[in-house]
């Protein structure tokens, strides 16, 4: 690992740490579909959605290397949802409660299953995603009808998928970054993908990722709801009166 | 010529002073293994707080649908897993737990914590029962030498150090950096290496664990034997210096171990029977088959499929479950060709994973001729298995589901239509009921209403 930074090198870290920060985006994608649809259409491509479990997985960086943070994950997590479910509904669209929370989901295997694959083979996919982002606005991939496994009263417009990595700073790392002058071992970073997936046919609609240098873990976390709310600018609203 | 002398030697000595620091480092740092390795285990802060992260890990394979429930086989694991354990195995932080994670990929894996999970693709992989035990008996070891703990104290100190040398290295000149930039080499080399130890470790003492068992440890040995049958291309190989040794090296010290010093058997070895190991692990090893084709392991589901229609060929959902491996192995071979396995059939391989999804994966080897002749043959192999199956069991609804999808592929649209109806009809309240429904829809608005024949 090279710790050492130079002081000019340092500076310009800090001048795209200061440019960048708090969050990167990189970028929205859209599917044809929902590039042609208008705000306010009389017939909306997606209005009601359900966010499934986030994938998430955190870990401390230290000065004796990295650490699980399992617990932390698993309290992330939530918090991360329920920012992307107000970025959602910020743009008048339905987020419906989960049916998939591991509570529903303890005493139905099967359905436990359903979900656990279509996970799968999102991760899959988007590990092809990541690889061809601009892709999505040919209409390119999909997750095919298995979609509709989870879908069965035919409810859902469409799933949402989080996936999100973090890793956190030790104090020793904070340390060692300032003593080598490497802003990148002072700060946290999160990096989450959002993917909104057609939950009839399995396409998936819209993609976006977001990089961020503040921490998450607070409860009712403003500044996530504004990063999802900034990365979802051009995901098409849904009209107010679908809210009823 | 430097034009400083006196900063070039001041520069030099530091580098040599860093140089020694980090031999010393490394010297202390593999002391400090070897003390931890022969002391009684005592837990510390660090490893409570470990402990604490594997216990939440753990709810998490759960909660996420990872954990294979069928009260069967789980009580059948769980008996194999018990059956190795000595009353001073009751250790603390441990519950033992023995369980089958829902996963294609031929692994089992241990928590600190005492849960010892299974693959599903191990368990169908395996050919008999003591074979599974030389499993269980490696991943008991790892939990009763506390290796999780040690490995984890091993690689915390062992960073340290190198973060440690990458302070010193920064402030050291370009000579102090090359040798921190070795010594970090190094280190890292030293962390994988004590893995391997341990691993070495684990599958010695799992052996004697097994001798002193009703099952011969030979069947370890055969264990890993059957690792090194590849159903599929071996796209990434065994590492030059893995964390685990490799096999073949598994193999020759587990054997040499074997005729050196293992305990003459005078009793009959245990759990060698195939038939009756692949009676036990039927119903996982579908299931296995339906993960191994969602993750595109075609081939390896055909194999398995085989495997179960050898065992027992009058079975519907066994014909049913190598119909669909059939079916999703398309335009490929049930065995990797010999240009395949070439290092540019890899690469070629390689790219198409790399960037294509498995649907395009297929529609561009169904494009070629040799592509097209092998889906033909999958098909009808498929199609021949399906419709024994419904001879042997008229109301087998997956079969019905399977020639629906079969008939689909082939465009053959009426025949698949019927086939998902008869599905609906024997299934009415199954999870994919919609599914089928809106394929069926999508169907009849192909086969026009004028034109009710095949296309």
């Amino acid at each position: 690992m090279n710790t050492s930074l130079s002081r000019p090198r340092f500076f310009l870290w800090l001048f795209f740490i200061i440019l960048l920060a708090p969050t990167l985006a990189m970028g929205q994608r859209l599917h044809p579909r929902l590039k042609e649809a208008k705000p306010g259409d009389a017939k909306q491509v997606i209005s009601r959605l359900v966010i499934l479990p986030a994938q998430v997985s955190l870990a401390k960086d230290g000065m004796k290397g990295d650490e699980p943070l399992e617990k932390e994950a698993a309290a992330a997590t939530p918090i991360i949802e329920k920012a992307l479910a107000k970025a959602l509904a910020a743009k008048n669209l339905i987020v419906l409660d989960s049916p998939f929370i591991p509570e529903a989901l303890q005493n139905n295997e099967k359905l436990k299953y359903a979900v656990a694959d279509l996970r799968r083979n999102y991760d899959e996919l988007n590990s092809k995603i990541i690889k061809n982002r601009k892709d999505i606005e040919k209409g390119r991939f999909s997750l095919g009808d298995q979609v509709l496994l989870l879908n069965q009263d035919n409810n859902i417009d469409a799933f949402v998928f989080i996936t999100a990595a973090g890793q956190r700073k030790s104090g020793g790392m904070k340390a060692l970054g300032i003593a080598t002058l490497n802003p990148m071992m002072m700060a946290p970073l999160y990096v989450i993908n959002v993917g909104i997936v057609d939950a009839r046919n399995g396409a998936v609609l819209a993609y976006t990722g977001v990089t961020t240098f503040s921490d998450i873990g607070k409860e009712d976390d403003k500044k996530l709801v504004d990063m999802f709310t900034r990365n979802l600018k051009n995901l098409p609203s849904g009209t107010p009166a679908e809210k009823k | 010529m430097c034009k400083h002398p006196q900063r070039q030697s001041l520069r030099n000595r530091r580098s040599l002073l860093v140089i020694a620091a980090l031999l010393l480092c490394l010297v202390l740092t593999g002391l400090a293994t070897a003390q931890t390795k022969q002391e009684s285990f005592r837990f510390g802060e660090v490893d409570l707080e470990f402990l604490d992260q594997i216990k939440q890990l753990d709810k998490r394979f759960e909660e996420q649908g990872l954990v294979y429930r069928e009260a069967q086989l789980n009580a059948y694991v769980d008996r194999l897993g018990r059956s190795l354990l000595k009353p001073e195995d009751q250790l603390e932080n441990v519950i033992w737990q023995f369980r089958v994670m829902r996963n294609p990929v031929v692994n089992a894996i241990a928590l600190p914590n005492g849960s010892i999970y299974v693959y599903t693709g191990l368990l169908a992989r395996m050919e008999n029962e003591a074979q599974l035990v030389g499993v269980l008996a490696h991943e008991i070891i790892h939990v009763r030498n506390r290796h999780t703990y040690l490995s984890y104290r091993s690689y915390r100190k062992k960073m340290l150090t190198i973060n440690l040398l990458s302070i010193a290295g920064a402030y050291s000149g370009t000579g102090g950096w090359g040798a921190t930039l070795v010594a970090q080499y190094m280190l890292n080399i030293s962390v994988i290496g004590y893995s391997r130890e341990l691993e070495k470790e684990a599958d010695l003492e799992g052996a004697r664990l097994m001798a002193a068992s009703p099952y011969d440890p030979k069947a370890m040995v055969a264990a890993f034997e059957s690792f090194l049958h590849k159903y599929e291309v071996d796209l990434d190989g065994e590492p030059f210096y893995g964390d685990h040794p490799k096999t073949k090296d598994r193999i020759a010290y587990l054997n040499e171990w074997i005729s050196k010093s293992a305990p003459k058997r005078e009793t009959e070895s245990a759990g060698l029977s195939k038939a009756d190991y692949l009676k036990n692990v039927a119903e996982v090893t579908r299931h296995d088959i339906q993960l191994a084709i969602d993750a595109g392991l075609y081939r390896t589901a055909t194999a398995l499929g085989k495997q179960l229609v050898a065992a027992q060929p009058e079975l519907a959902s066994n014909l049913t479950a190598l119909a669909d491996a059939h079916t999703a192995l398309g335009p490929r071979t049930p065995e990797p060709l010999a240009e395949e396995k070439t290092g540019q059939g890899k690469n070629e391989a390689r790219k198409r994973r790399s960037k294509m999804t498995l649907e395009e994966e297929e529609r561009t080897l169904a494009a070629t001729p040799a592509g097209r002749e092998m889906q033909k043959s999958n098909h009808a192999e498929a199609e021949k298995l399906y419709r024994h199956a419904t001879e042997l069991e008229a109301d087998y609804a997956p079969a019905w589901r399977g020639i629906g999808e079969l008939s689909e592929k082939q465009g053959q649209w009426r025949q698949s239509i019927d086939a998902y109806r008869k599905y609906l009809e024997l299934q009415p309240a199954a999870m994919d009921r919609l599914m089928i429904m809106r394929r069926v829809q999508a169907l009849e608005s192909k086969t026009a209403p004028n034109e009710k024949t095949d296309k």
